[in-house]
């Protein structure tokens, strides 16, 4: 665009319009103050015709009485003789009628005439610088006037404001004429002598009015005409300036253009070519070098169809001839070339049809471009989809794609064959509309939602059934994935799918098979634990558990895994050596502190493919006390029955002593008449017998007897109601009265084997009064009381020597219960004798002393029978404190 | 209802039987005495009494074995049992039986006016 005018600066075009805009102000300024001065003038020269006007008339006036020489005015008071006059011969005349007349000259008719019409408009005044009258005598603006008249100005004219009032002035002078000499002499009075002056004022009021409303309107319309020539001219350098900027930039993006197109076919990787109508190049590109190895000027002048084998090359002559016919545009026209160095090159053409100026086909303007490496990457694409699509075909899991709007997108064979619907009856369905069981539609739409946020994590992996087409439901393992384009954005879902319907039966089952075995197994009041050969726990029950070591149990081995069986592996390794069946009966074992009796089996496992063996471990111990107390409570009651025979035949002798006894004392004290006859009959009267009685203490010895009786009776009944034969039902007792009978009893059982002497026990009780009663075994509580009492004793008695043995009995009341204390000042007990004595076969006395049985015993009583408590407090040198503790309410079930 | 009664003692202990006897003697009351069952059927036969006192170990006839036939025989006499069994338990025919006073009486009796009132005690029942 070297050829357009340069554009002007925006520098000098700014300039330019200031320039505009002030010279229009000029021309409109100027027009407005030249109709201004013309609307003065005219106002002016208006009144200075009303003013000549009036003084012509006043001037022709006053030459008409010059011209009669002055006229005669009657004398009065206004009008007196004029001593100016005064060389007049007649100044003064009579009428015939008597009347008096003087001359007037002009001028005092004029001032005459002026003094009458003072005031009116149009007033003229008659002045002079030697004035004859104070009314003559001429104000400021008239003696100015005067002196510029006699300096020789024909008039003087002046627009001048007097007393507010705008007024035009003139002024002309007073010439002496011809006639004034016939009356006037001395100064003055020669003829062409200025003498005075007329001068008029016209008011302007009017006028000025009427000129503020043209000078208004002037104002007005021409601030209208600055404005819009204003308006105009900044319009126009709007335009221009826009005009210019609009040139800048298109002459600038004009020059990018250039640039950019320049660029784009040196730096394009496509040859940019030309070719005229007979299809022969005319133009390369440079980089035809880069695509073939040939210069520009190598291909210039040769043929479309070059460097293309022959056979391709005829049929691209016949196509270009073709496309020139049809004047087509070539598109993506693809050939096969071979560069110059013999590599094989795969174009593409795009051409389109160049024309003249007169609509002439000149030729081809295009591209070839290199796509071998498309192509390349094409048919890997190609092979790389098919192979996948095999992939998809044979795998053995479903494959499921699902897009965002939950239409299934793929579907591969295998989940065409799960679901029993063919692959168009599967894409482009709603997947969970269609293929899940309603009740996991939401749940499942849920997970996919969750996918298609991105949040995989957690659904990852989930199973969930699908419906078939008959209907039936098949479990399914899915493993998803997002599916996503080229921008990273979530198209759908793919999931791969497992049919898990047999696997998860069988599982089922399997589970709930083992949960059975277990539960049969835990269920079982043994402790049951199974090993392998090499003795590490492989299943054990819940009882197992309880006695277990703590930490894991499986894979363990025996002895670490259950210490308590520890001693026993021997025996394990043994019954799986010889495949029989090893049994340990009545053993103590010991754990957690506490020692317990049980039988121990073991048995081989024997079936095919399995080793080890099971253990089973039963605790007797209750079993045990049972029978210690079966055979305790046999004893006494053979003891018992023995008893009751004795006491049988100890009661009728005791009868008889104590009856006789009684009726010996009757008859010794009664004044009955049989008496009174026996004594008299024995000649010994009544009295006498007394005396006598007295006096060798028979009566004295009658009552030993009979005391001696009684304490027999009661020991009989006491030995009776403890061996009786303990009845089972619980009768309500007072307790404290149980524990005195018991005490009772025990004080009998001297020199049996002479571990002690009860009777040298001294007991102190503590009963609390009005206790409830408690129902109870009493013969079974009497044996706990018995037990505890033999045991206190005993302990006391080795001590005897060093403090008086001492039973201390409390009864008392413990909220729902009443509580005995048997509290002994014995030796006392430590910490590990305290904490083992109600547990069986535990004993402090020497072999063959004890069975270790008795307070296991009657702990058993008391809290298995009797649902009570049975507790033990006491520490080395302190004695023991036994406390028994039987519910008021009964034992609760 | 109190006495005299005419009553029967049967115990095979003569120092029970005896003191027993002349206790009631004493009260103003008829009072016999028989070793065993037989001795008190011909005591009965010979004449019967108001209340027979029976211990249970008898030679022979034992006490309960009497009670059976003597309260058919003599149904408006009243059986009372005293016994040196402490845990005796009457049977369930006697319990029944109306000529059975339903109180047992144990030897030895520290006070032998009990069995006193508990005869006047029976005879004072309505049968």
């Amino acid at each position: 665009m070297s050829g357009a005018r340069s554009p002007m600066p925006l520098s000098r075009l700014t300039a330019f319009f200031r320039a505009a805009m002030v010279f229009w102000a000029l021309v409109v300024g100027l027009s407005f103050l030249w109709s201004l001065r013309s609307g003065r003038q005219a106002l002016t020269e208006l009144a200075r015709r009303e003013a000549e006007l009036s003084l012509q008339k006043d001037l022709s006036l006053r030459g008409w009485v010059t011209a009669r020489g002055g006229v005669y005015v009657p004398v009065d008071a206004g009008v007196g003789p004029n001593p100016l006059l005064a060389s007049h011969p007649e100044r003064d005349i009579v009428t015939p009628g008597g009347r008096r007349l003087t001359l007037m000259n002009p001028a005092c008719v004029l001032r005459s005439l002026y003094e009458f019409a003072h005031g009116r408009p149009f007033a003229a005044h008659l002045t002079s610088l030697c004035p004859v009258s104070s009314f003559t005598r001429p104000d400021p603006w008239e003696e100015t006037a005067l002196r510029r008249l006699q300096a020789g100005e024909q008039a003087v004219e002046e627009t001048v404001t007097v007393e507010g009032e705008l007024r035009f002035r003139s002024m002309v002078p007073v010439v002496t004429e011809g006639g004034c000499c016939q009356c006037h002499d001395g100064p003055g009075s020669k003829e062409g002598e200025i003498r005075g002056g007329l001068s008029v004022s016209v008011p302007l009021g009017a006028y000025a009015a009427s000129l503020w409303k043209q000078d208004l309107q002037l104002i007005v319309s021409h601030l209208c005409i600055f404005l819009l020539g204003f308006g105009g001219i900044r319009w126009a350098r709007r335009q221009a300036v826009d005009h210019l900027h609009a040139e800048e930039k298109a002459e600038v993006s004009l020059k990018e253009s250039e640039e950019r197109f320049r660029s784009l076919v040196e730096t394009s990787s496509d040859w940019v070519w030309e070719m005229d109508t007979a299809m022969v190049y005319t133009y390369c590109s440079p980089r035809v070098f880069d695509q073939l190895g040939y210069q520009p000027a190598e291909l210039v002048g040769k043929p479309l169809g070059t460097l293309v084998p022959e056979e391709e090359g005829r049929r691209l002559r016949e196509f270009g001839a073709t496309v020139v016919r049809e004047r087509r545009p070539i598109v993506d026209l693809i050939t096969h070339l071979t560069t110059k160095s013999g590599r094989r090159v795969t174009l593409e053409t795009n051409a389109v049809p160049v024309f003249g100026p007169d609509g002439v086909l000149t030729g081809y303007r295009g591209i070839h471009r290199d796509v071998t490496e498309r192509e390349r990457v094409q048919a890997e694409l190609r092979r790389e989809k098919e192979r996948a699509q095999s992939y998809l075909d044979l795998a053995n899991v479903m494959i499921i794609s699902i897009d965002r709007a939950g239409l299934v997108i793929l579907a591969n064979p295998r989940a065409c064959e799960v679901l029993g619907w063919h692959r168009d009856e599967i894409i482009g369905h709603n997947w969970f509309d269609t293929f899940l069981p309603e009740g996991m539609r939401a749940s499942v739409r849920q997970t996919h939602q969750r996918i298609l946020a991105g949040d995989l994590e957690p659904a990852r992996y989930f199973e969930n059934p699908v419906l078939t087409r008959s209907g039936e439901q098949r479990l399914i393992a899915w493993h998803n994935a997002t599916l996503r384009d080229v921008h990273g954005q979530i198209l759908g879902s793919l999931s791969s799918g497992d049919d898990i319907t047999e696997r998860r039966r069988v599982e089922d089952e399997l589970n709930r098979l083992r949960d059975l075995l277990a539960s049969i197994i835990d269920s079982m009041p043994s402790i049951l634990v199974g090993v392998d050969e090499a003795l590490r726990v492989v299943q054990w029950s819940r009882e197992a558990g309880k006695v277990a070591a703590p930490g894991e149990v499986r894979g363990r081995t025996l002895s670490l895994a259950f210490p308590c069986l520890g001693p026993f592996v021997g025996r394990v390794r043994k019954a799986i050596e010889e495949r029989r069946v090893v049994s340990e009966p009545q053993v103590l074992l010991s754990y957690e502190g506490d020692t317990r009796l049980a039988d121990i089996t073991i048995y081989p496992l024997l079936g095919a493919g399995l080793g080890g063996a099971v253990l089973r471990v039963d605790d007797v111990t209750e079993r045990a006390r049972l029978a210690e107390m079966m055979v305790q409570t046999e004893k006494m009651m053979s003891v018992g029955g023995l008893a009751a025979g004795m006491a049988h035949e100890i009661n009728n002798p005791l009868a008889g002593i104590l009856q006789s006894v009684q009726v010996i004392q009757q008859r010794i004290a009664a004044d009955s008449p049989a008496n009174l006859e026996a004594a008299r009959e024995a000649g010994v009267p009544l009295p006498g017998v007394r005396a006598f009685l007295a006096r060798r203490h028979v009566d004295e010895m009658l009552d030993n007897v009979r005391e001696a009786g009684v304490r027999a009776s009661r020991i009989v009944a006491n030995m009776l109601a403890f061996a009786r034969k303990s009845t089972g039902t619980f009768t309500p007792q007072r307790l404290e009265e149980v524990l005195d009978s018991t005490v009772e009893l025990i004080q009998t059982d001297y020199n049996l084997s002479r571990t002690y002497d009860f009777q040298q026990i001294e007991m102190i009780r503590e009963y609390q009064p009005d206790l409830p009663l408690v129902p109870c075994d009493r013969g079974m509580i009497q044996q706990v009381f018995f037990n505890i009492l033999k045991n206190g004793a005993e302990a006391m008695w080795g001590e005897r020597e060093r403090r008086r043995p001492c039973f201390r009995l409390r009864a008392s009341r413990a909220e729902e219960m009443v509580r005995i204390d048997i509290v002994d000042n014995g030796p006392g007990m430590d910490e590990s004798v305290r904490r083992r004595i109600f547990d069986p076969f535990f004993t402090t006395k020497p072999v063959g002393k004890g069975t270790g049985l008795g307070l296991s015993v009657s702990f058993f009583i008391v809290v298995r029978h009797h649902g009570g408590r049975l507790t033990v407090d006491g520490h080395p040198g302190q004695g023991c404190t036994f406390t028994v503790e039987l519910p008021i309410g009964g034992k609760r079930e | 209802m109190r006495g005299p009664f005419n009553v029967l003692l049967i115990d095979d202990c003569e120092p029970v039987r005896d003191s027993l006897r002349e206790y009631l003697t004493d009260c103003g009351w008829t009072a016999r005495g028989a070793e065993s069952a037989d001795a008190a059927f011909g005591q009965l036969e010979a004449e019967p009494a108001d209340v027979v006192v029976v211990d249970l170990r008898l030679p022979g006839l034992g006490g309960e074995g009497f009670i059976r036939q003597a309260s058919l025989r003599w149904p408006k006499t009243r059986y009372l049992i005293f016994t040196g069994s402490a845990d005796y338990e009457m049977a369930r025919d006697l319990a029944a039986n109306p000529s059975v006073v339903g109180e047992v009486l144990l030897k030895p009796l520290l006070d032998l006016n009990v069995l006193v009132q508990a005869i006047e005690k029976a005879m004072g029942e309505v049968r």
